[in-house]
């Protein structure tokens, strides 16, 4: 649907946000030794994901406002259908950063999986949730003119629980996690992307006019 | 209310439009671009025309549902029916300057993205056909963006008939068009004004002379 | 009339707290520990601000009226007034009980999340300049932020660990006097909330009505 064409379009997007991912993991790599405690790579992990994604997603509305073809969306499509498109657009985007990330990390930095199964879920669904709410709130202040200010601004408080259940639950998916307290925290990160997700495609219509 | 190929149809075919505007008004602000318009309009071309700046492209927005008027109903109906605001994606078709078609593809793509996302099955054929008829046929495979603004605007006529509009809305459909263009451009008016509705902006009077309704916008700044 | 059996009510609950209750067993500074009749209860009146607000953006945008969107935006002003005392009261006993102004305590993180919430939202309102828009973007912000709130509230804290004596409170190791005096507070509070809202929204309303003159009421659909 509009995904298709969204990504055959995109390049560019892409190119920025990877190359933010990799710079920023670049830099702290060369900083810090190997053998860290789980959580704090876990943080990091989830951080860096974070950045990217406020710095990549937000712009795609923007781009379709400045270039004269939201409109052309708004007269065509149904609201739901483009939300649709621009989540999994995104969250195409947000995937791709995300295993580059994960791939480095475990390469450069040494952090042991013990976890495939559910280092993986977690990453999958904490990404949704990011491409659903960028998506949304990137629509919200497509149209004005300090957007990329206000972005992260709301995109914040939304995504902070997001990543607090996140980064607990990659945590308990390394080495040493204590199993039982974090099968919540899965469940918990489960359970908040898919309402975002739903919220997202529920609630668009009405900020695409 | 989920995205469905629920109208597969090729063309949305023969309907009554009707359009019906109670005291629209429109304010961006403190600067106050319409007022108290109101008018009823059925099949035929119904011209709206004044000097720049007077609100005839916010007009046509508002009637394309892009635009909410700041006070005033809009009501647009389809064989006596209100049309319901998913539905109108699928009887209006809109082309202006200041809506643009994505530059990264080319006209056929974008022509083909447009139709799938209205939810409607339009064959190659069609297509084609389109796009011989606005005469844009050598250019195809090349990129909206290249293009130069008369073919362009071409291109966005095409994909404003492309689905067979009831309701026609053209913002200075004359606009960046050669000799050539303009005789395209007058026979596709002339060819949906007796399938339906067809409502244009001008800031040409010469154009509105042919026309079964005129509205005059006064200009105010 | 109001105002003054509010203000009445609230020099009885002050002195209450000051006066009339024991200093608080199980607290390291009884003395001082009289606070939280000034802490819980304006945590909850921000609390219930912001459910306010919730509510009617819900029915703003259900019924498209300006007027439940003004009161929602009214809701989230007094709830930031509220939540900033919350946090200053809150800080204030930190210090007392812990020794520290400040730790990563879930239940404070949530405030200072709740705040940058509001904060988030004046700022999203003051930069659109189109009413419907403003208003709708608003209402769904607020939603969004719904559930948010509701995991950083009740279920992180869950998985996370905790500073706040809950414990001490919900067992009831406070004593009576305290629950009452908690609950006279917490009306009163509520009850300045009130006042401070209808005198928000008389000022919104004043505003309305100043720009659109009596039609805009009407043309309320």
């Amino acid at each position: 649907m509009k995904d298709v064409t969204c990504e055959l379009r995109s390049r560019r997007a892409l190119n920025a946000v990877m190359l933010f991912a990799v710079t920023s993991l670049t830099a702290v790599v060369f900083c810090v030794d190997r053998g860290w405690p789980d959580y704090v790579a876990a943080a990091l992990l989830w951080l860096v994901i974070y950045f990217s994604a406020v710095s990549g997603l937000s712009g795609s509305f923007a781009h379709e406002e400045d270039s004269r073809t939201a409109d052309a969306l708004r007269l065509a499509a149904l609201p739901e259908a483009v939300c649709a498109g621009k989540v999994l657009f995104n969250l195409a985007l947000l995937l791709c950063v995300v295993i580059v990330l994960a791939l480095l990390g475990i390469v450069m930095l040494g952090i042991d999986i013990a976890n495939w199964g559910r280092f993986a879920v977690v990453l999958l669904a904490g990404s949704v949730g990011l491409a659903s709410s960028s998506a949304l709130l990137g629509a919200m202040v497509s149209k004005s003119g300090v957007r990329t200010l206000l972005f992260p601004i709301i995109a914040f408080p939304i995504s902070l629980p997001l990543l607090i259940a996140a980064i607990k639950a990659v945590e308990s998916a390394l080495g040493s996690g204590g199993v039982v307290e974090n099968y919540a925290a899965v469940r918990v990160l489960i359970s908040y992307s898919g309402i975002l997700l739903v919220l997202s495609l529920v609630f668009f219509r009405f900020v695409w006019e | 209310m989920f995205y469905s190929m629920e109208n597969t149809r090729t063309s949305v075919g023969e309907r009554l439009i009707t359009l019906e505007l109670r005291g629209v008004s429109k304010s961006f602000g403190m600067r106050r671009v319409l007022s108290d318009v109101n008018l009823a309009f059925g099949e035929g071309l119904l011209a709206v025309f004044g000097p720049n700046g007077s609100g005839k492209t916010t007009l046509l927005r508002i009637i394309a549902g892009l635009c909410q008027p700041s006070f005033g109903k809009v009501l647009v109906s389809e064989d006596g029916v209100l049309v319901p605001d998913d539905r109108r994606r699928i009887i209006i078709g809109f082309a202006a300057p200041d809506i643009s078609l994505y530059d990264e593809m080319t006209i056929a793509e974008n022509l083909r993205f447009f139709a799938l996302v209205r939810g409607m099955l339009i064959g190659e054929s069609k297509i084609n056909q389109i796009i011989e008829r606005l005469g844009i046929g050598s250019h195809t495979h090349r990129m909206f963006g290249e293009l130069s603004s008369g073919m362009k605007q071409r291109a966005k006529l095409a994909s404003a008939v492309l689905h067979d509009p009831p309701l026609l809305l053209l913002d200075e459909p004359y606009s960046n068009m050669d000799e050539a263009g303009v005789e395209v451009v007058h026979s596709l008016i002339e060819e949906y004004r007796r399938k339906g509705t067809v409502v244009v902006a001008t800031s040409a009077v010469a154009e509105a002379e042919s026309a079964d309704m005129t509205l005059e916008l006064g200009a105010k700044m | 009339m109001v105002k003054i059996v509010l203000g009445l009510w609230m020099v009885l609950v002050t002195s209450a707290a000051f006066l009339y209750l024991p200093p608080a067993e199980g607290f390291r500074s009884p003395e001082s520990a009289r606070i939280i009749v000034f802490h819980v209860p304006c945590a909850v009146v921000a609390a219930v601000a912001f459910v306010v607000s919730a509510l009617f953006a819900v029915i703003y945008l259900a019924r498209r009226r300006s007027l439940d969107d003004m009161r929602s935006a009214a809701a989230v002003e007094i709830g930031l007034v509220f939540a900033v005392l919350a946090m200053v009261t809150g800080s204030i006993f930190a210090e007392q009980q812990w020794g520290a102004w400040w730790s990563g305590d879930p239940r404070e993180v949530s405030m200072v999340v709740l705040i940058l919430i509001y904060a988030a939202y004046m700022a999203l309102r003051a930069s659109i300049n189109e009413d419907r828009r403003k208003a709708s973007v608003s209402a769904v912000y607020v939603l969004f932020a719904l559930p948010a709130m509701i995991y950083l509230v009740f279920i992180l804290p869950r998985i996370t660990f905790s500073l706040h004596p809950s414990d001490t409170i919900s067992r009831g190791l406070l004593g009576r006097e305290y629950a009452v005096a908690l609950a006279a507070s917490a009306v009163g509070f509520l009850g300045i909330a009130a006042w401070m809202f209808s005198i928000r929204m008389a000022l919104s309303r004043a505003l309305f009505y100043a720009n659109e003159g009596m039609e805009g009421e009407q043309n309320e659909r």
